[in-house]
């Protein structure tokens, strides 16, 4: 918290004219904890089918009510990656790049983090398409990319556009505890994340966290066989917690770290989020534990 | 004086059971004969401590007799003498209960959204090892699958992130089908619970009951707060139709919960509301992280405990509340099938309501037919006849004009004499509609459930038995958006945060502006700009072709993989 206080921020300042900026985490700043047992006032679908998801990634739906032509759901594209607790989003935005061709979506619980999200990946958005508009490479880009943003390095001086454009990113608030099946149809993940999950200390409090034997199997479900659980922790007794309910469950088998080395995707769940980060500078240690999604057992 | 009502009637060929209040009769279905029941039991032989039973149910045979109540115990009984054979702690409030069809296995399910089975009889004292000493944050993993979902008795088959209203198994136990306050419907396998086969997703509101009719094993019916019935294929989840019943069952709705608009979120003391009139808004309280009493789990159904009798606590707080109107809820409390002569239909009672309602199944258009009793409808069962049902209605419960209040300000219900409404009720059908029996007509069970099983209630002992509760827990209702402050915060940081506010919230609406007007500077441009190919332009449309293809800012085909 001390390190983001600043003097008049410079929200303040006329922004008239300039490229559009980044929007800062600072005012987006929101207590940890929310109660997922709460009924909070959310929207949620009915069920996957009756989701907008025009509205999340318009590049790759069509705007309802559908057109002449009907959605051919056998290979209409879906989201595939989902960002449990996504945060402040920085490991999306660091994904998206990677696979433009695949859907992916944070759910996050938290108001105003929420909207940070969706209003970074607008920004970023809006900016890849002003670079591929500008022909050359304008020197004016390099100045006004750093000017608004403090939150990381890099996209602020964004200064070409990335595969996909940040198309196929999207944030949605809403408590993945209780609703993930309302977004997701059975096996239509391959992969979840959950990083830096709430520890919730108080052995009272255990049912609260994220990785239960009761929700392993939501989670078995809307994942596909093959699917992989990233999970990464910088509390161990956590870290061993979701270790053992997930090695203990039927439908997951821990993926050796051997087997890590080549997914790219184990390096980002490192270090792009705003919570691996800081356990970076605090000089904490980060556990990371991986599952595989198995076949469905037969009768 | 009152009475308890039935709340709960089992028929089974030679024996019948009629619960009323904490206590059980077995009675013989041929005479009507009373062969034993727990009134002859000594208090301190009472298996369930004080309070009524809630749930109870027999296996197939009607062998073992299986009961819970407020004290949390599951307590087995032989049917034919009411021996208590075993009592074993549950770890939340159950919210159903059933035997499998080998009468060796029970399931319960709880107010924390989980169900566990437990073994007809528990293993003798010597085999079991008695789990390692309670729980504190130490790393040992091989208990930490305990401390989450403790039992000591009962191995966990699926949980629901919700309370878990109803369940069913299926009729080949291949299948369980699962039902949450949160609209869900859930069919795991069973045994094997952790394995979701699929989910019946498309209700609006709570579930409160599920029937799977005889004539068709592969339709699921469910009901709940939504004003429609609905018909599933359970295992490819998908919905083959509805039945409205909401405008049917309301001319008979005799209860309804009186809904209080709640006042101000932050500024009234939480911890101070602790018992509350049936209010499930209240039940949010103590889940919020602030109060140490109550885990975040047990939040949303721990209020229920302490519920006290609500007509009092109403009274009492009704100064400090602006209340609302009372409103019809619909609660569908049973759904069943029945199959007599040529007619195959469906029947289905509502909380409060005073009436039995019916239709056909296979569905047609013709709207749900209804039997109406005057008082509400408590419980039915299928009588062993194969063409009648019985119907257990409420006794005490009276028109609103017949309430008087004493110059001593008690509240007194004027009962009509005793005798003259029965509180089990017996219809036929024949020639194509039902026919209440009169007590001539009436099997000798009719005249021994309404004479012999009243057992005498004081107001507190009704309002005990909490029959309409689920009128005012179920429905969720919409919190208003509480904006950053969601979750409850201490005291503290409020302050902070509100000094804070206005900067952020100008920072984050400056920003947003700014991303606003951008978004549609390139809008306008793009409108402006040539259609098809990639000229400098703003926001091209995407069009998402049929093969998934998509076109990006450029023109370029972007190829699906």
């Amino acid at each position: 918290m001390g390190k983001r206080k600043r003097q008049v921020p410079k929200a303040l300042q006329e922004e008239e004219g300039k490229i559009v900026g980044m929007p800062q985490k600072r005012h987006y700043r929101q207590r940890a904890h929310a109660n997922p047992f709460a009924d909070h006032s959310l929207d949620y679908p009915n069920s996957p089918a009756s989701m907008d998801w025009h509205a999340h990634f318009p590049a790759f739906y069509p705007p309802p009510p559908q057109s002449n032509q009907d959605i051919d759901m056998e290979v209409q594209k879906k989201v595939e990656f989902a960002d449990i607790g996504c945060g402040f989003g920085g490991l999306l935005i660091a994904l998206a790049p990677m696979f433009p061709e695949t859907l992916m979506l944070g759910m996050e619980i938290r108001v105003s983090v929420t909207q940070y999200v969706s209003d970074r990946i607008t920004a970023l958005r809006l900016r890849c398409r002003e670079l591929e508009n500008q022909s050359t490479g304008d020197t004016d880009v390099q100045e006004e990319a750093n000017e608004e943003h403090k939150d990381g390095p890099d996209e602020g001086k964004l200064t070409k556009t990335v595969p996909g454009g940040y198309q196929n990113v999207s944030v949605i608030r809403g408590n993945a505890m209780k609703f993930l099946p309302n977004f997701f149809e059975r096996a239509q993940l391959s992969k979840i994340f959950f990083l830096f999950p709430d520890p919730h200390f108080k052995a009272r409090k255990h049912k609260a966290r994220i990785i239960s034997p009761t929700l392993l199997a939501e989670y078995a479900h809307v994942l596909r066989p093959g699917g992989i659980v990233y999970t990464i922790t910088d509390v161990k007794d956590l870290h061993e917690w979701m270790a053992h309910h997930l090695s203990a469950f039927p439908l997951f088998e821990l993926i050796p770290s051997d087997d890590l080395r080549d997914d790219p995707v184990v390096e980002q769940i490192k270090t792009s989020t705003e919570e691996g980060k800081k356990v970076e500078r605090n000089g904490g240690e980060k556990w990371v534990a991986c599952f595989r999604r198995l076949d469905d057992p037969v009768r | 004086m009152s009475k308890y009502p039935l709340t709960r009637l089992i028929f089974g060929r030679e024996a019948s059971i009629a619960l009323a209040g904490p206590h059980i009769f077995v009675l013989d279905s041929r005479t009507g004969n009373i062969r034993c029941s727990t009134q002859n039991i000594s208090d301190q032989s009472q298996p369930h401590s004080g309070g009524p039973i809630q749930f109870i149910a027999t296996d197939v045979d009607f062998v073992h007799i299986a009961t819970i109540a407020g004290d949390k115990k599951l307590v087995v009984w032989n049917l034919s003498d009411l021996q208590v054979l075993s009592s074993r702690e549950i770890p939340k409030r159950a919210t159903g209960l059933t035997f499998t069809r080998d009468g060796q296995t029970i399931i319960v399910s709880d107010k924390f959204g989980d169900v566990f089975y437990y073994p007809l009889h528990p293993p003798p004292v010597e085999e079991t090892v008695p789990p390692p000493a309670p729980p504190e944050p130490e790393p040992s993993t091989k208990r930490s699958s305990l401390v989450a979902h403790d039992n000591k008795h009962g191995e966990l088959i699926l949980g629901h992130t919700s309370i878990i209203t109803t369940f069913l198994l299926t009729p080949d136990e291949q299948y369980i089908i699962t039902a949450d306050r949160d609209e869900h419907i859930r069919v795991s396998w069973y045994p094997k619970g952790y394995h979701i086969e699929r989910y019946c997703l498309g209700s609006t509101k709570f579930l409160s009951a599920l029937c799977i009719p005889q004539s068709d094993h592969s339709v699921l019916i469910s009901g709940g707060g939504d004003p429609s019935l609905r018909v599933w294929d359970w295992m490819s989840g998908k919905l083959l139709g509805e039945v409205p019943i909401f405008e049917h069952v309301r001319p008979f709705l005799k209860v309804k919960p009186e809904r209080k608009v709640k006042g101000g979120e932050s500024g009234v003391g939480r911890k101070g509301r602790k018992k509350r009139g049936a209010k499930e808004g209240e039940a949010e309280k103590p889940a919020e992280p602030k109060a140490e009493g109550g885990g975040a789990g047990e939040g949303e159904g721990e209020d229920e405990e302490k519920r006290q009798n609500p007509q009092t606590e109403e009274a009492a707080e009704r100064a400090e509340q602006q209340s609302s109107e009372p409103e019809d809820v619909l609660v569908v409390s049973k759904i069943a099938s029945f199959n007599v002569e040529e007619e195959k239909m469906v029947l289905f009672s509502a909380v409060g309501a005073s009436a039995l309602f019916y239709f056909a199944y296979p569905l047609s258009d013709a709207p749900p037919r209804y039997v109406d009793f005057g008082k509400p409808v408590l419980d039915f069962a299928l009588g062993t006849e194969g063409n009648s049902i019985w119907v257990s209605v409420d006794g005490q419960w009276h028109e609103p004009a017949a309430v008087n209040i004493t110059e001593d300000g008690d509240v007194e219900m004027s009962n009509g004499p005793e005798g003259e409404v029965a509180v089990v009720r017996h219809i036929r059908w024949r020639d194509g509609q039902f026919h209440e029996s009169a007590t001539k007509d009436a099997p000798p069970l009719f005249t021994a459930l309404n004479s012999s099983c009243l057992i005498e209630a004081s107001h507190k002992d009704l309002a005990a038995l909490e029959l309409y509760s689920d009128l005012a827990f179920l429905p969720k209702s919409k919190r208003e958006e509480e904006g950053e402050e969601e979750g409850s915060d201490p005291g503290g940081e409020d302050k902070q945060k509100d000094k804070r506010l206005g900067v952020r919230a100008l920072g984050r609406q400056k920003a947003r502006m700014a991303l606003l007007r951008k978004q549609n500077e390139e809008l306008e441009e793009g409108q402006g700009a040539s259609s098809s190919t990639g000229a400098k332009g703003g926001i091209k449309k995407m069009v998402c072709l049929r093969r998934g293809f998509c076109v990006n800012m450029k023109g370029k085909f972007m190829v699906k993989v």
